[in-house]
């Protein structure tokens, strides 16, 4: 057994990340150079990697261990959020920087794989770690996996440990979800496997499971008896910008909802695990998403709506629809809106809809949950409407947890208006994440990049969660290719989506909430 | 304008700082304010003339760690004097539409009107909330007359670094911690990155298991005679390595060497905020940034429950002086 690190100090040191190797596939990609490079760079800056570290990054593009650093220094200083760039510290943190060109199809790069990174844990000891991150296209992770096990680099040996990061999509339906699995479980086994969803990591995010189970104040109401339903919502303001080919093949459902939103949705209402441990948070996730109530095809119709947009004016600019998109078929059927109410079949929550919708060109960029609570049994304050009509001026209480951009919680509630007379009006408690706590907060790929470093996958998603939230999607998905989604496009650019939507919360008394 | 010295009582002081955030409320149109507090920090000063010393560190505090400050600026004066004023300070974060703002009330006092401040002061620490003392003049601890302040809070933050005599400082401040009170050290919060650096050292495989075959370490410090930081590292070292024969010279820590028969680890401070570790010719440099009081601050208030290590050092530390 190792012996303990008699100098750690965690109330004041952060969390050890061990000595180890990071191997990119994809270095020449897009989330390299935004997400992983940077972040790997802020960690160092941050002192939180270890002094045995190196990254190793592949791609087909034929490059010199120089040319790779000073194409990563570039996009560290083009892609650093909200931080410093040291130039000593890079210059130290780039000697560590390697690169091999090869193909995930080619068998004898996985060969030169292993011997270099046998060089390196001598040269930078990395004691023999390592952490493969697959940022390539979705088709070459099983053939990259493959080639990693067929290497013998998916075994651990000496006490050292291999691990296999995947980015989303696992997948483009349940069939495919299942022979990815297949493919990565040929040699790596589910403990090595780290299937990475960025929004899991978001601070926010993080924090629902912080406001929940460390306030006794709120999981007494959270569940059938005081909450009415729940509204989720991951609105965003662009359009396909340049993805538009990629798009077409994924839609709202696929991108969004079936992976991020399921995760958000399973935060929400899982139950509390008996300890903050991986497997403990993630067995109650799975639980979650296994309760969703899986539609017939005949009731898809009444609890989905597709929407698609189409060219509008806003703001004084022309909006193109999304099949005047550059690479996007004329009569594309992909829908960038979706709305999904979901049910979830346990003793907590059983008749309490929840809401998820997602899509491109709404009016804003915004994430937020809301969870809107029963009115009062029997409301005192009820004036007089027209015609005589009674109106009760106590709305219900509604908690937001806000996840970006300005990320927090707000509590609506209502409050007497100044004067004569007792009308109530709703009033708002807000707590603000950035000003209640002003210094920086980690990116989301900084917390997970430590996470799978670490070996804590509380935070990733597990095959048994995946495969939940296709089968709870797939029906739609079904339902959709069957009886065309409608009249595409149904929404006009700058709006909250298709009226089917609001006609779905409507049929339970119910209207979305403008965020 | 300052107050005169029989108008001072807190339920005044609360009503002059619901007027200032009225005020602010009312003149500010174009972000919001939001009144932030997560605990009071209680500053004690003797600096007279440091008012914008301590506006800035607080200033810079707020930001992680918004809270009531109350000040108590000691000064020496012919005739008794205690007067204060109360204040908020606001920053907009960058990108924000908010401003954040924290209430600051600050006495000035002659030494004979201590009990005064304490009597006052006692209204005036939020409700619910944690509180805290920084003696921004760590020779407070040895004054007698300061002794009246000190129930305000357990944690008493203080800057060991300060002390003439580091061991009769060490060894005072042991004496409080013994006595219930909960001492914090900016000078053990400066030696985070060293400490951070050696524990990140012994995670490498190369020196995984040298940890028991380390028979002497060295440490040494730039400055003259030895001072809190160089004795806190040793004692630090001394408990985790009780094989090993240690010498600990000057103050400043500049170079810790660690050896293990043959083999020789060292972290050294390599100027340019870096601090740069070598092991068997490989060398790695770390950041080691200049930390400002606030920075340091805000390391210790984000500890408000027991801290073991320190208070074992401590413990160690003043076991020497005996």
């Amino acid at each position: 057994m190792a012996q303990a690190n008699p100098f750690q100090d965690p109330l004041r040191f952060e969390r050890r990340v061990p000595s180890c190797a990071v191997v990119i596939f994809g270095a020449n990609g897009d989330l390299t150079k935004r997400k992983l490079l940077p972040s790997l760079y802020r960690l160092a800056f941050e002192r939180r990697l270890p002094q045995g570290f190196a990254v190793v990054g592949i791609s087909r593009t034929a490059m010199s261990d120089d040319d790779f650093r000073q194409k990563m220094e570039a996009s560290v200083k083009e892609f650093l959020e909200n931080s410093p760039f040291d130039q000593a510290l890079w210059d130290d943190f780039c000697r560590g920087l390697f690169y091999l060109a090869g193909d995930v199809a080619d068998e004898g790069m996985y060969g030169r794989l292993a011997a270099r990174l046998e060089e390196i844990a001598k040269s930078r000891q990395t004691a023999g770690n390592a952490l493969f991150y697959l940022s390539t296209q979705p088709d070459h992770y099983g053939p990259a996996a493959g080639g990693l096990g067929r290497a013998g680099l998916a075994k651990s040996s000496n006490g050292a440990w291999r691990r296999l990061v995947v980015e989303k999509p696992f997948g483009h339906d349940e069939t495919s979800a299942r022979e990815l699995e297949t493919q990565l479980h040929e040699h790596f086994s589910e403990d090595q496997l780290y299937r990475i969803d960025h929004y899991l990591g978001k601070e926010t995010v993080q924090n629902i499971l912080a406001f929940r189970f460390g306030n006794p104040l709120f999981e007494p109401l959270w569940n059938r008896r005081y909450i009415n339903h729940v509204q989720i919502t991951a609105a965003e303001s662009i359009g396909v910008e340049g993805r538009g080919a990629y798009y077409q093949g994924a839609g709202a459902l696929r991108d969004m909802i079936q992976n991020h939103l399921l995760q958000v949705l399973s935060t929400v209402a899982m139950e509390p695990s008996a300890v903050f441990e991986p497997t403990a948070v993630r067995d109650e996730r799975a639980k979650l998403l296994r309760s969703i109530r899986v539609y017939r095809p005949n009731e898809v119709p009444d609890y989905a709506v597709a929407g698609q947009y189409g060219p509008a004016r806003v703001g004084g600019k022309d909006l193109p629809g999304f099949r005047e998109e550059p690479g996007v078929d004329a009569q594309a059927m992909t829908d960038t809106y979706a709305a999904v109410t979901f049910q979830i079949e346990n003793w907590r929550w059983a008749g309490v809809p929840f809401y998820v919708r997602t899509g491109k060109r709404m009016p804003k960029r915004v994430t937020d949950i809301a969870i809107r609570f029963n009115p009062v049994p029997h409301s005192l304050f009820v004036t007089e409407g027209d015609g005589g009509a009674a109106i009760d001026t106590a709305r219900p209480n509604m908690l937001i947890l806000r996840i970006q951009p300005e990320e927090g919680i707000s509590l609506r509630f209502s409050s007497k208006q100044p004067g004569a007379g007792m009308k109530l009006r709703p009033v708002s408690m807000d707590f603000n994440y950035g000003t209640s706590f002003g210094g920086r907060t980690p990116t989301a790929y900084e917390t997970l990049l430590v996470d799978a470093m670490v070996g804590d996958a509380t935070l990733y998603t597990r095959q048994d969660m995946v495969e939940a939230s296709w089968t709870a999607v797939q029906p739609i998905l079904d339902g959709w290719n069957d009886h065309k989604a409608g009249q595409f496009p149904n929404y006009p650019a700058g709006t909250w989506g298709p009226k089917a939507s609001d006609d779905m919360l409507a049929r339970n008394g119910h209207e979305w909430r403008v965020p | 304008m300052p107050a005169a010295v029989e108008e001072i009582r807190a339920e005044k002081l609360l009503k002059d700082l619901a007027n200032v955030w009225k005020e602010l409320g009312q003149t500010e149109s174009e972000y919001a304010i939001v009144r932030a507090c997560a605990l009071t920090l209680l500053v004690a000063t003797t600096g007279e003339g440091d008012e914008q010393d301590v506006a800035g560190t607080l200033g810079e505090l707020m930001h992680s760690h918004p809270s009531r400050y109350i000040v108590l600026r000691l000064v020496e004066r012919t005739e008794p004097e205690f007067s204060a004023r109360v204040f908020a300070q606001c920053q907009l974060a960058f990108g924000r539409r908010q401003q954040l703002c924290c209430e600051q009330i600050e006495f000035t006092a002659t030494r004979d009107r201590i009990p005064d401040f304490y009597a006052v002061a006692l209204g005036l620490t939020v409700a619910d909330l944690p509180v805290l003392l920084w003696m921004r003049d760590a020779q407070l601890l040895f004054d007698q007359g300061f002794e009246t302040v000190l129930p305000l809070a357990r944690p008493l933050i203080i800057d060991s670094a300060q002390f003439v005599d580091a061991m009769a400082g060490l060894a005072e401040m042991e004496r409080r911690r013994q006595a219930g009170w909960r001492i914090k050290d900016l000078a053990w919060s400066r030696l985070t990155v060293w400490r951070e650096t050696i524990a990140q050292m012994f995670e490498t495989s190369g020196c995984k298991n040298l940890v028991n075959r380390i028979d002497r370490v060295e440490i040494k410090g730039r400055f003259g005679p030895t001072g809190t930081d160089v004795q806190y590292l040793a004692a630090w070292l001394a408990q985790r390595l009780p094989g090993a024969q240690i010498s600990a010279t000057g103050s400043g820590v500049q170079r810790i060497r660690l050896a293990a028969g043959g083999q020789r680890l060292e972290v050294n401070d390599a100027g340019e905020a870096l601090v740069a570790t070598s092991l068997d010719g490989m060398v790695t440099r770390v950041p080691d940034p200049v930390r400002s009081d606030s920075n340091l601050l805000g390391e210790e208030l984000s500890i408000l429950g027991p801290d073991p290590i320190y208070d074992a050092t401590l413990r160690a530390v003043a076991r020497l002086t005996n």
